[in-house]
């Protein structure tokens, strides 16, 4: 959690509902959602994917993304 | 939950409203408390927004709970994010609203300098105006809310939370734990555990702890928890040298925290803001001597000397002292060990947390007590 824009996208999926594999948002949703660079936004992505606070699943040939316990944890933890 | 399983088993009929987890049912009664977990099926990438739209739906389910044919006599909310729904609710129903506060919006951020900080610093207002009862989880906090909200003192308890000891009666195999952690057998090991926010204060533990290794070459610090300070934390521990002995567990389940905690040496709570301080009671509970900023509620669960001790916030060389202090004196830890042990089992079960707060309820009620 080296960039605070890692917290960004994890609030932003909690705040979307995005903590379900139904209720996942598509990588192109969430940019628009976040309005950041799109490299930005891969890189973040990618690690958070690694790190186990977020999913992706596969709908239509597009990978769609939802927070994992651990990560509303994290998101969750920002606001109290 | 440790209030609502001991108002149920004080008799009270409780019905805890909270949101969805993954895993965790839409509803299920959990040793007498009737828990709904609400499934918020819209959401807003603002978080006030978000707020706003969850107390709406936690509104809905009370509204589906009254239509099957419930009725409460009391709304009992926590702090400003589901204050909202908590007077909505109190205004349908016509019922009393009490309101616990675990912090303050001016308290966590220090200014109201942004409009969310603000907006939250307002809902608090809010709540404080239209609650019956407002619940204060330290003296400190108490006089914060009615400092900065004007609210009458009559209005506004004090009343700490509590802590279940049976979580804590786990015999434990301390040379197993130290070896799944990494940490060696003989090693002082001074615990951590929170939040990874900077209220917490784990930037002034760090330097502190490399300090420490001055004189105790051989320590760990192990950091329970995670948060979005994690990486800068890390970036501290690299910088001075220190990363190779300090361990972030991240989030870990409770049993490994009560493991963690009676392996330990001395437990710090470097807090800069801190209404209450569970942590200190988990710490105290567990049979490990703490060592705490002299700040809020920390210095009204912690008597120095006696039970624990106090060191300056935001002050490295006061926690190394602290620690120290501690660490140098076998003597001493067992001391403040013993009767921080003690003052917990004594004066904060939530059975008797329990007990103060339905006095509070029949006093809003108009009961009398």
């Amino acid at each position: 959690m080296n960039h605070p824009n890692e917290i960004t996208v994890l609030t932003t999926l909690n705040n979307i509902g995005a903590i379900r594999p139904e209720k996942a948002i598509s990588f192109s949703n969430l940019l628009a959602s976040l309005r950041v660079r799109e490299d930005v936004l891969r890189s973040i992505v990618e690690k958070l994917v690694n790190q186990n606070y977020i999913e992706a699943v596969d709908k239509n040939g597009e990978k769609y993304y939802y927070l994992t316990s651990k990560g509303i944890l994290i998101a969750l933890s920002t606001y109290s | 939950m440790g209030l609502s399983r001991a108002l149920a088993r004080a008799g009270v009929d409780v019905h805890v409203i909270t949101l969805e987890f993954p895993g965790a049912k839409g509803y299920e009664e959990v040793d007498g408390v009737k828990v709904y977990r609400v499934r918020v099926e819209i959401g807003n990438p603002n978080f006030l927004t978000w707020v706003f739209i969850f107390n709406h739906f936690m509104e809905k389910q009370v509204g589906m709970l009254l239509q099957s044919g419930c009725s409460f006599d009391i709304i009992h909310v926590h702090d400003w994010l589901t204050t909202p729904a908590g007077i909505a609710l109190r205004h349908i129903m016509d019922r009393r609203l009490v309101l616990t506060m675990h912090s303050t919006e001016i308290g966590r951020s220090t200014t109201l300098d942004n409009p969310d900080a603000y907006t939250k610093d307002s809902i608090e207002w809010w709540g404080t105006y239209e609650a019956s009862a407002v619940i204060a989880v330290s003296s400190s906090l108490r006089w914060e809310i009615i400092n900065h909200f004007k609210v009458p003192e009559w209005k506004v308890y004090a009343l700490p939370n509590g802590i279940d000891l049976d979580r804590f009666k786990v015999n434990i195999d301390r040379n197993s734990v130290r070896m799944k952690w990494g940490i060696p057998l003989d090693a002082p090991l001074i615990v951590a555990l929170g939040r990874l926010t900077s209220q917490k204060g784990f930037q002034h533990l760090i330097p502190a702890f490399a300090k420490i290794l001055h004189k105790y070459p051989n320590a760990r610090l192990i950091i329970i928890g995670d948060g979005w300070m994690r990486g800068e934390l890390e970036s501290i521990a690299w910088s001075l040298g220190v990363r190779d002995k300090v361990i972030f567990t991240g989030f870990i389940g409770d049993r490994e925290v009560v493991e963690i905690l009676k392996s330990g040496d001395v437990m710090v709570i470097p807090s800069v803001y801190e209404p209450f301080g569970i942590t200190a009671l988990e710490g105290m509970a567990a049979g490990i001597p703490v060592v705490v900023s002299s700040v809020g509620g920390l210095r009204e669960i912690v008597e120095h000397e006696k039970d624990g001790v106090w060191v300056y916030p935001a002050n490295p060389d006061s926690i190394a002292w602290g620690i120290d202090r501690v660490l140098s004196d076998p003597g001493f830890a067992n001391y403040i060990r013993r009767n921080a042990f003690n003052k917990v089992a004594s004066k904060y079960s939530w059975d008797s947390i329990a007990r103060e707060t339905i006095k509070i309820y029949r006093r809003v009620l108009g009961e009398g007590v």
